[in-house]
C-alpha cells in the first residue's frame, strides 16, 4: 500500500510543467498530478508506477475562475472541487451556470476529495464513472490543451474518448475549462450512487441554453459520455408528445421516450445496467422541463 | 526553480499544529506517513490507504485532506492540523459528546470522524441529521453503526 519509487518536480508555472514534460527521457515514466485523488489511490496500490510526477497543484495561473469579455467562465485546470461547491452566491457568472457548478462539485466524493481532487485531474484522468467528463460535455465547454505545439482547444463533447482515453496527447497538459457565456435557463442533474460518494454507477445532465439542440448526456456509461439529442422524435413521438398529463404520465412518458431512443445503444453491463441509465437520464430530463 | 531537477528526496518545510518542521524525505511518501512515522504524531491514522476510509483525515491550511493520498513533498510551505493540534470550544465540545453519546469503540476511526466533524460544524453549524449522515459519509466506522457518531455531532449543532 505503498507507491513504488519515484522522483518529483513541482511545476511554478504552466511552461515549466510543459518543458518537464519535453525534457523527460524516453525511459521515464512521466504523469502529471495536480490533487492526486486519483492517481494517489493507483500509486498507493502500484496500479501505476511512473518514475517521475510533475505537479502542476500549485501553478498559481491554473487555480483561478475568470468570467470573460463575452460572459463565459474560464476554471483553471486546478481549481479543486470545493471552490466550486463554494462559489459564492454574487458570482458573475450566465444565469444558471453557478447553480450547475455547484451542484455538480458538491456531489462529487467527500468533502475531503473535493477540497483537493480538481476539475482538470478529474477530466485528464477519464474515469468513466466521474461526474465531469459528462457534464462538461453537457455544458458545452471547450478544454483548453497546453503542449510542446502551444496551446490548443477541444470540445468537451469529443475530449473523453473512453476508458481512461482523452484527447491530450503525449507532451499536453490539461490547462483550462472554458464554458460558454449563454444563459442556462433550466437543467435537471441526477445521479445513482449505491453508497454516499462513491462512483456513481449511472448519472446524467440536462442543460437548456436556449436555441441550440436540447440534449442529455449520459455519465458512468464504462466508456466515453453518452449523448441523446431531444429534439426529435422516436418512434414518432417527439419530448413534447411524451411529456403530457399527470406528473406520473409525464415521468412514464419520458422513460419510455429515453429508452427508446437508447434502444441501439450497447450498454455496458446487463438488463439492469441499461435500465438504470434509461430511469437516470429520464428523471434529469424530467427534472429539467419541469424548471421553467 | 526554475528546472530544478526532479529528486527522489525532498526538503521540506511545514508548519504543524502551530509548529514549525523541517524535514527530508523521500518523493513518494504520503503526508500520513510523513506525520505518523516522521513526526510521530499517531493520532492520525492509516485505515485503507487509497481514500476512501477517511481515518487519516487533517486539516490542509484549514481545509479537510486525506492524508494518506495527499504527497507530503505536495505540501511544502503548508499548514497541518492533526487530531492532536485541534484546539478551541468545538473540539472540547466534540471530544465530550463524543464520549456521552458513546460514538467510539475500538477508536481506530475516531480521529478522522473528529477532524471532518470539526470541519462540517465550521461550513454548517446548524447542520441537521441528514446533512450530517451525508456529509460525514466518508468516515466510515466498523463498530459503532454510526447512531452514537451523529448524535454526538448533531448535540454539538446549533437549532
Amino acid at each position: 500500500m505503498k507507491p513504488a519509487p519515484f522522483s518529483y518536480r513541482r511545476a511554478t508555472s504552466l511552461d515549466e510543467a510543459v518543458a518537464a514534460l519535453a525534457s523527460a527521457s524516453a525511459d521515464d515514466d512521466v504523469r502529471v498530478i495536480a490533487g492526486g485523488q486519483s492517481l494517489g489511490p493507483m500509486l498507493n496500490l502500484r496500479l501505476v508506477r511512473p518514475t517521475l510526477l510533475v505537479d502542476i497543484h500549485r501553478i498559481e495561473g491554473l487555480r483561478t475562475i475568470d468570467v470573460l469579455a463575452d460572459g463565459g467562465v474560464r476554471i483553471g485546470a486546478c481549481v479543486t472541487h470545493a471552490m466550486l461547491e463554494d462559489l459564492p452566491s454574487d458570482t458573475l457568472m450566465p444565469p444558471g451556470l453557478a447553480d450547475v457548478l455547484r451542484h455538480v462539485a458538491g456531489g462529487i466524493a467527500y468533502r475531503a476529495i473535493r477540497c483537493r481532487g480538481t476539475i482538470g485531474g478529474s477530466l485528464a484522468h477519464a474515469d468513466p464513472a466521474a461526474d465531469w467528463p459528462s457534464a462538461l460535455a453537457a455544458l458545452g465547454a471547450t478544454i483548453e490543451l497546453a503542449g510542446p505545439a502551444g496551446r490548443r482547444s477541444v470540445p468537451a463533447r469529443t475530449f473523453c474518448r473512453g476508458l481512461f482515453d482523452t484527447a491530450l496527447e503525449p507532451g499536453e497538459i490539461l490547462a483550462a475549462i472554458v464554458l460558454p457565456g449563454s444563459a442556462i435557463r433550466r437543467w435537471g442533474h441526477r445521479k445513482h450512487c449505491r453508497k454516499v460518494g462513491e462512483f456513481a454507477h449511472a448519472l446524467a445532465l440536462c442543460v437548456d441554453r436556449g436555441g441550440e439542440g436540447l440534449e442529455v448526456w449520459l455519465g458512468a456509461t464504462g466508456g466515453a459520455p453518452v449523448a441523446i439529442a431531444l429534439d426529435r422524435a422516436v418512434n414518432g413521438r417527439s419530448l413534447i408528445d411524451v411529456s403530457v398529463g399527470s406528473e406520473a404520465q409525464r415521468r412514464a412518458g419520458v422513460r419510455g421516450y429515453i429508452a427508446a431512443a437508447l434502444s441501439d445503444w450497447i450498454a455496458p453491463g446487463d438488463a439492469y445496467a441499461r435500465h438504470l441509465h434509461a430511469q437516470v437520464a429520464a428523471e434529469a430530463v424530467t427534472d429539467t422541463l419541469a424548471n421553467r | 526553480m526554475m528546472n530544478a531537477p526532479a529528486e527522489v528526496l525532498i526538503d521540506l518545510q511545514l508548519t504543524v499544529n502551530g509548529k514549525d518542521a523541517q524535514m527530508r524525505v523521500e518523493a513518494r511518501t504520503s503526508l500520513c506517513d510523513l506525520l505518523r512515522d516522521g513526526l510521530h504524531l499517531t493520532g492520525t491514522h492509516a485505515g485503507c490507504e487509497h481514500g476512501v476510509c477517511g481515518a487519516c483525515t487533517v486539516l490542509l491550511d484549514g481545509q479537510p485532506v486525506r492524508a494518506c493520498i495527499t504527497l507530503a513533498a505536495a505540501c511544502d510551505g503548508l499548514a497541518v492540523t492533526t487530531v492532536e493540534g485541534l484546539s478551541g470550544a468545538l473540539i472540547d465540545r466534540l471530544r465530550t459528546a463524543f464520549k456521552a453519546e458513546h460514538a467510539l469503540q475500538c477508536g481506530y476511526c475516531t480521529p478522522g470522524m473528529l477532524v471532518s466533524a470539526v470541519d462540517l460544524l465550521e461550513r454548517k453549524p446548524a447542520a441537521g441529521e441528514d446533512e450530517i449522515r451525508r456529509d460525514m459519509s466518508g468516515n466510515l466506522c466498523r463498530c459503532t453503526g454510526y447512531v452514537g457518531i451523529v448524535r454526538a455531532i448533531r448535540s454539538c449543532a446549533r437549532g
